[in-house]
């Protein structure tokens, strides 16, 4: 009876291949837009996932996110340190400035100061070491960065940029993740991070620290508030901050307005193709109610029908997806693209439950269907 | 007919694959990684973080010179031990040396001089006694015989004039003597050279204004300036035991000894050394002794302090 279903499917082929693409192409659309947003939003916490070893964050208390935060005083750290539940603090000093290339091309920077002293938020690398950093007057370099200031030229040793009145040497180009500004992040040491930063007097942007293996996260931070004032959240909660400060900003809500599109034109796309594909083989279902097919074996039928275009569908569409985001991610800007299992898991759930509805829908025409139709029309 | 109905099933399987596997692999990741090097810890439950400066027990003695001059001598290297009044640097003497010669010379020229005008002052007597002697006045005229007299009184102002002049001279040579003493600068205690930024044939300025060209202390025990923000200063507590760790070797624990409290709270001196720093907080010093150093510790070293303390209040 199924394998009968399914025979009717592949009877039709061309049709049978135009509902699978529409359930594709309805895929592709709402995953498409929704992972560059969720990619791109993701992105506001790049610089926070980088360094790997923290899972807390000190901040003055209006800082929002990554990019505008308003330096601690310099014994913040010490402060911190002496909390219990807090395993280790240290010092973190991001400087926005601007640098320039030896033949003139301009870009203002984020210096990220790596501590010395323990050297979290060592990036890792992509060209050169990671101890070059430490070198005096060096820097490291994200594949952003060198695309913004060498565009269409390749990493050479030697390749200075300069900062304020002072050559910073490369050493080379690190995997720092792609930040949401599009600026190019540039690891100094942070003595060297510290000299060059003149714009502010204070050189504790934020305080990073670890938890204690089994305080309460919830806890320490609330003391931290409460006895400082100054914000104190965990790792995945200021990522959360940040993705909120610049989710209610203007591009996002474009996205949003897109990611609606999509998803209305899919959804109507799906069950539009599917209604049609009934009402054609109205006439292959009247004869099998002729036949005496009762109706739960003709729900089974349809089930399964839809469910074959469903998962055929859905599969393509994905695939199409990843193919395009890893197409995308080849250039320097787009790196940090990807496909969030939750909106394959979203967009896929949507569109299944309008497809399964859509043949309710038709099954309903199915059943005022009457053995005379079949010599109607 | 059977492969080809085949095919569209089979190529969305391979995308689902393809879809599943590329899925999986880019997620972003949130591990949480062990640090490169270890950070700093505390090892009390309740503890105030400090940062903290070695120094030299008797506090780093910067050597002044009371003299400018060119040095003519430097008689110690960094991290020789010297003993209280040994000579450190030497300036050139020359100058005091003619002074010297000068002085003696006068004091020589004013012992001849009165050795002439004593004798010359018994003659005087001698003259005057013998006309004094004499039976009849008349022998000798009365202008005479004043003048024998005022000859007397004339040589013994002169030669108490010698004697000053004497005196005098041999202030002066004590004067210079001192000036040479003060040529060669010498350790007011037992210590340990810690700088020596000074060099033979270098000129130096004398007094206040002049520049520190050596610095010595007393290294044997170490201190430690811990800086305590002044708004932990209400969690101290007596008796509380401190450790340091140095920098980038957050593993080694040094064990600490309460000394004192600097009682003056001050604005905290930034590392950083720019000029255009602003300062946002105030700082209590407490000193520490360090209570078994080993040779890998230096004056001067940055450390990581903690020091145990009563737990927040949980009114704050």
């Amino acid at each position: 009876m199924i394998a009968l279903a399914l025979k009717m499917l592949r009877h039709d082929g061309a049709k049978f291949l135009t509902m699978v693409l529409a359930v594709a192409l309805a895929a592709f659309l709402t995953q498409n837009q929704a992972s560059f947003l969720v990619a791109f939003l993701g992105m506001t916490g790049s610089q926070i996932r980088d360094v790997r070893e923290a899972n807390l964050w000190v901040m003055e208390p209006d800082t929002e996110c990554f990019d505008q935060a308003k330096p601690l005083k310099e014994t913040a750290v010490q402060t911190v340190r002496g909390f219990p539940g807090v395993e280790w603090a240290l010092p973190f000093l991001k400087v926005d400035t601007t640098a320039r290339t030896e033949s003139g091309k301009l870009s203002t920077i984020t210096l990220i100061g790596v501590p010395e002293q323990s050297r979290i938020g060592e990036p890792a690398m992509k060209l050169g070491d990671a101890s070059g950093i430490y070198q005096r007057d060096s820097a490291v370099i994200d594949p952003g960065g060198m695309a913004l200031l060498y565009p269409g030229r390749k990493f050479q040793p030697g390749m200075k940029i300069r900062v304020h009145d002072e050559w910073l040497e490369l050493r080379g180009v690190s995997e720092a993740s792609p930040p949401f500004t599009g600026f190019p992040i540039v690891h100094v040491s942070q003595a060297t991070a510290m000299r060059l930063n003149r714009e502010e007097t204070r050189s504790t942007t934020f305080v990073v620290g670890r938890l204690s293996a089994g305080a309460d996260a919830a806890e320490v931070t609330e003391r931290i508030r409460k006895a400082t004032g100054w914000k104190a959240l965990t790792r995945k909660e200021f990522e959360a901050t940040s993705w909120k400060f610049y989710s209610d900003q203007g591009v996002p809500n474009l996205f949003y307005i897109t990611i609606t599109v999509g998803l209305i034109v899919g959804i109507a796309f799906t069950g539009q193709t599917f209604l049609m594909f009934v009402k054609e083989n109205a006439r292959a279902f009247t004869t099998l109610k002729v036949l005496g097919f009762t109706h739960p074996q003709l729900a089974a039928m349809m089930a399964a029908q839809s469910c074959l275009v469903v998962v055929l569908g859905l599969s393509i569409g994905t695939a199409m997806v990843v193919a395009t985001t890893e197409l995308a991610k080849t250039l320097p800007f787009f790196r940090g693209l990807y496909l969030p299992w939750e909106v394959t898991a979203v967009c896929c759930g949507i569109i299944g439950v309008v497809t399964v509805l859509a043949a309710g829908l038709s099954f309903r025409q199915v059943l005022q269907l009457q053995p005379a139709d079949v010599f109607r029309s | 007919m059977k492969i080809k109905g085949l095919i569209l099933p089979i190529a969305a399987g391979l995308c689902a694959v393809y879809a599943a596997v590329s899925i999986a692999q880019t997620q972003p990741e949130r591990i949480l990684t062990e640090p490169p090097q270890p950070p700093p810890r505390s090892n009390f439950a309740h503890s105030i973080a400090a940062v903290g400066l070695i120094e030299p027990s008797s506090e780093s003695i910067t050597i002044g010179s009371h003299r400018s001059g060119v040095v003519t001598e430097v008689n110690v290297r960094a991290g020789d031990k010297v003993t209280k009044g040994q000579i450190l640097f030497a300036l050139d003497q020359r100058d005091l040396a003619a002074s010297r010669n000068v002085s003696l010379a006068r004091i020589a020229q004013s012992t001849a001089e009165i050795g002439s005008t004593k004798a010359l002052l018994d003659q005087a007597k001698r003259r005057l006694d013998s006309a004094n002697a004499l039976k009849d006045p008349r022998a000798l005229s009365a202008e005479e015989r004043a003048d024998r007299a005022s000859e007397v009184t004339r040589l013994d102002a002169q030669l108490a004039t010698s004697e000053a002049a004497i005196a005098l001279a041999k202030a002066e040579l004590e004067s210079v003597e001192t000036e040479i003493t003060r040529s060669s600068v010498t350790s007011p205690i037992d210590a340990t050279v810690l700088q020596v930024r000074l060099r033979k044939g270098e000129f130096i300025d004398g007094g206040a204004s002049g520049e520190p060209r050596l610095v010595v202390g007393l290294v044997e025990p170490l201190h430690i300036r811990a800086d305590i923000d002044e708004f932990e200063i209400a969690r101290l507590k007596s008796g509380a035991e401190a450790i340091a760790t140095p920098r980038g070797d957050a593993e080694r624990r040094f064990e600490l000894e309460f000394v004192r409290y600097e009682p003056l709270v001050i604005p905290k001196r930034s590392l950083t050394g720019d000029s255009t720093e602003r300062v946002d907080t105030r700082i209590l010093q407490a000193i520490y002794r360090v209570k078994s150093p080993d040779s890998t510790l230096f004056v001067g070293q940055q450390m990581d302090v903690f020091i145990e303390s009563n737990p927040r209040s949980s009114k704050s």
